[in-house]
């Protein structure tokens, strides 16, 4: 057996290319969606700019998402048609790994694009909705591995390791109740953060 | 004086459709120049691959085919040239 010639692949080369960015560009969207949410950013300004950053980010993701599924309609070796690019499941090659990715795909689409109809939705059902982002791109993570052709390469894990590990110290920090988050560090000699937090203000009125 | 009011006082909403416009143009193409690397990487290690594993050699009158498969295991085909009508058929597999 000998391997195809790539100049039949391109189709196939590009996707990947594609998908690649795509999760480099989603890691980066969630990263700091988490930052700004947590507010682990608190330069005067900046949360604005970084906020316009965000959304564009993720419409490029979603973008790119579209096409990394797209230029596999056009692959002779794969033939996946419609369906199997668009429902979970429905395509033979790697089915489960591959419906994993069709399923984190969709649920970026209807998150990412939930942001244009919360005012049909609420605010408050929205926010809810955009902490399930972070379940797109573990299902992002599990089709790369599993689906990808270089997923288990030690370039691929090292580029997924060092996508993760902001975003898990980004989580944390996140879902940290605010008063771990800011408690001044005692018997170092420091002295108490300058601006409390507001759970901080109410056990000193407290008391 | 007042002919210039509508040039200088964008509404804010527009104003902001239209950053956003340039910040998504920006970040779609270096998306796209980005995507060129993994592809190349791709495209060069599948065309080494390739050259690596076919080789036709010439041995006393025989056309020899050697491939590789994908676990490094060698297939040698010999092809006589009294029988230039039986061509090795290729089967090719994806693993790149």
């Amino acid at each position: 057996m000998t391997p195809a010639d790539p100049t039949h692949q391109l189709f196939w080369f590009a996707s990947r290319a594609f998908g690649t960015v795509a999760i480099v560009l989603l890691a980066v969207s969630v990263a700091l969606g988490l930052a700004m949410s947590g507010r682990l950013i608190k330069r005067p300004g900046l949360p604005a700019k970084l906020r316009r950053f965000h959304e564009a980010s993720t419409l490029v993701t979603l973008a790119l998402i579209v096409v990394h599924g797209g230029l596999l309609l056009f692959d002779a070796f794969l033939r996946p048609g419609l369906a199997g690019i668009a429902l979970p499941f429905a395509m033979s090659y790697r089915s489960l790994f591959t419906g994993i990715g069709i399923i984190g795909g969709w649920l970026a689409a209807i998150l990412g694009l939930s942001f244009y109809v919360r005012r049909w939705i609420g605010a408050k059902t929205w926010r809810k909705l955009h902490r399930f982002t972070i379940v797109a791109y573990l299902l992002a993570v599990g089709h790369v591995v599993g689906a990808g052709t270089d997923g288990r390469s030690p370039w691929m894990l090292a580029l997924l390791a060092g996508l993760t590990a902001p975003i898990v110290f980004a989580f944390t920090y996140r879902v940290l109740p605010a008063a771990a988050r800011n408690r001044p560090r005692a018997g170092r000699g420091g002295a108490p953060a300058r601006h409390p937090a507001p759970s901080a203000r109410l056990v000193t009125q407290r008391s | 004086m007042t002919d210039d009011a509508p040039l200088t006082s964008t509404p804010p909403r527009a104003r902001r459709r239209s950053s956003l416009l340039r910040t998504v143009l920006g970040v779609a193409i270096a998306a796209v120049l980005a995507a060129w690397l993994p592809f190349t990487v791709m495209y060069v290690t599948a065309l080494e691959r390739r050259t690596a594993a076919v080789a036709v050699t010439w041995k006393s009158g025989h056309a020899v085919l050697t491939t590789k498969t994908s676990g490094g295991q060698t297939i040698q085909t010999a092809a006589p040239a009294s029988q230039p009508t039986q061509t090795p058929v290729s089967v090719t597999t994806r693993s790149s």
